[in-house]
């Protein structure tokens, strides 16, 4: 499916559309943060500390005297970062495996899945928590610990699709012709996955983000001063009675942002694969 | 049927055994002496020596995996190196209050996402159907930490009406157990939705109504009954959510299960305590997901002749 189909089907989703909109936003955001930010995100100023929004700081000032807008709009580089990174992970790791595992079969197949099978049997945050308490709290160990915890999802997509191409005729053909495993595998199997990669990572990125902002939140992830939308959070929650801006703003762009991936997500699978239409 | 339960019950060894292993290793593969790491950085070398001793972490590993092993047959899982307390005593007083927050979440969830799924179905394309599906994606986009937050500065801060933190009463209950039941309720409802929509669309719907039943005869004997197994397993699906939302939603409202105590103890480095929450965790959430499968075999014939 080239690029323009996908497109035609996608402009006709009004919601779709929306949610490309409020992604493109973000990574316009994260982009050119130093020059939107109004403000420098780690500036502190004490005597104007918790100051609620006003026409100067439109969201507030947290309890450093940080300007919140200038935080969140470079808290936006932290959260596509994570997206990408975990995802990038994901897809390098688990594509492969999934790839091999259903191409092969047999005992390769058999290891992998059981390896899987034990990664699933933790809930994702909980694995997510087990993996940054074994690496070590701090921003990259949370992306890697998420990257590693969205394999099993890759291997196990790629897996069954992998499963069901192969026994396609142009497959059969081109082994009879004598080409390679891993040349079928890279020119046959992947390009025919790209689908369904795309969706998965549209809606992984989503669920990445509340991960990191999750384990930030916890302390687990991003510290101090990091402008990271979960533990800006979890650092402003003790001001709550007084200063409830200071929650606000950063909870309301994890949701956006992820509101937004999850509608372009929602769009892209329709338009790809109608038949997991929810 | 017996045949099936039973290979689905030899599938879960091997993997509550790879759980077992990750969660042994997960202390010996944290970079650095766990000793060191667990006696902190202010102790004497007589105490960190202490604790590899307690802890056999001076044995070849090999070792250190047997006893490992069988203490835990014999439900011994180590002391705390915070409060000195057995961590299985530790972990149990704790585990009702994470089980009575995830139950009261999961009857919420399933009650409005299964109701709301359904007349969305039925009601398709309406207002109330786009409103819901709408709130729906928004409540999955929701951080469950935030709403948290949120709902606890409405509720407790500004109107006074519940408790903003802390156990004890039913009323400590609410706030957390609706912050909980957010995003399970929105796949539900999803999912019910879609599922109802596929059943409507049969054949046999179609004859129910041509023989002049009543419509919600029709849905509710016809299509409700046949659209409720895919549901059954999100609904199991939802275990994971659920325990991984618990542990942010028990940080909010200090809410005294599991889920913090495994936080708190991973920020103190209180080894054994993280490894004895996350042992029980895992296992609760293999047995749930085991339950689902049998469930779905025992209502879905079809299943067990796979």
């Amino acid at each position: 499916m080239t690029f323009k189909t996908i497109w035609r089907q996608l402009r006709r989703n009004k919601l779709a559309l929306f949610g490309l909109a409020i992604v493109v936003t973000f990574i316009l955001m994260a982009i050119f943060a130093p020059w939107i930010a109004p403000d420098d995100p780690f500036d502190q100023n004490l005597r104007q500390s918790v100051e609620a929004p006003s026409s100067e700081n439109p969201f507030g000032r947290d309890e450093l005297g940080r300007d919140i807008l200038s935080r969140v709009i470079y808290g936006s580089r932290i959260s596509l970062t994570i997206g990408l990174i975990s995802v990038g992970i994901g897809v390098a790791v688990g594509v492969p495996l999934g790839a091999i595992s259903g191409y092969f079969g047999g005992i390769v197949d058999l290891l992998v899945q059981r390896l899987m099978d034990i990664m699933l049997a933790f809930p994702a945050m909980l694995l997510a928590i087990v993996l940054v308490s074994i690496l070590g709290k701090n921003l990259t160990n949370a992306m890697i610990a998420i990257g590693i915890v969205s394999i099993p999802m890759y291997a196990r997509l790629v897996r069954s699709s992998t499963l069901s191409i192969k026994e396609n005729d142009f497959v059969q053909a081109s082994k009879a012709v004598g080409r390679k495993d891993m040349g079928i595998i890279t020119a046959h199997i992947l390009p025919n996955l790209l689908s369904p990669i795309i969706v998965q990572s549209t809606l992984q990125v989503a669920s990445a983000i509340l991960w990191a902002a999750g384990l930030g939140f916890l302390g687990l992830g991003a510290q101090a001063p990091i402008p990271e939308w979960g533990a800006m959070l979890a650092s402003g929650r003790d001001f709550i009675r007084h200063a409830p801006h200071v929650v606000f703003f950063p909870g309301l762009a994890i949701m956006i942002t992820v509101f937004g991936l999850n509608l372009l997500g929602d769009g892209l699978r329709d338009a790809l694969d109608p038949r997991m239409k929810l | 049927m017996t045949n099936y339960v039973i290979k689905r019950l030899l599938l879960a060894v091997p993997v509550l055994f790879g759980v077992v292993i990750l969660v042994f290793f997960m202390v010996r593969l944290t970079p650095g002496d766990p000793a060191v790491i667990m006696a902190g950085e202010q102790a004497s070398e007589a105490e960190i020596e202490l604790i590899r001793v307690q802890l056999k972490l001076d044995q070849p590993l090999h070792i250190q995996l047997g006893l490992f092993l069988e203490n835990l047959i014999q439900g011994d899982l180590g002391r705390s190196t915070r409060s000195r307390a057995p961590v299985t005593s530790e972990i149990m007083t704790r585990f009702p209050n994470t089980l009575i927050l995830m139950l009261t979440a999961m009857a919420i969830a399933t009650l409005v996402g299964v109701t709301t799924g359904v007349i969305s179905a039925v009601k398709q394309y309406s207002f109330f159907d786009a409103a819901a599906m709408f709130v729906a994606l928004i409540g999955i986009s929701m951080p469950v930490f935030w709403l948290g937050l949120l709902l606890m500065l409405y509720f407790s801060v500004n109107l006074g009406l519940l408790p903003a933190a802390g156990s004890g009463t039913w009323k400590h209950l609410i706030l957390p157990s609706i912050a909980l039941a957010t995003v399970p309720t929105a796949i539900i409802s999803r999912m019910t939705r879609s599922s109802v929509l596929e059943v409507l669309r049969q054949d046999y719907i179609r004859t129910a109504r041509s023989k002049g039943l009543r419509e919600n005869a029709v849905i509710i004997q016809h299509a409700l009954k046949n659209a409720i197994i895919p549901v059954i397993t999100v609904v199991g699906l939802q275990a994971g959510t659920l325990m991984g939302g618990a542990v942010l939603t028990e940080s909010v409202f200090n809410w005294p299960g599991l889920g913090r105590l495994m936080v708190d103890s991973i920020l103190a480095r209180d080894y054994p305590v993280v490894q004895g929450a996350v042992l029980l965790l895992a296992v609760v959430f293999i047995f749930v997901n085991l339950l689902v499968d049998i469930l779905y075999a025992l209502f879905d014939p079809r299943i067990r002749y796979d």
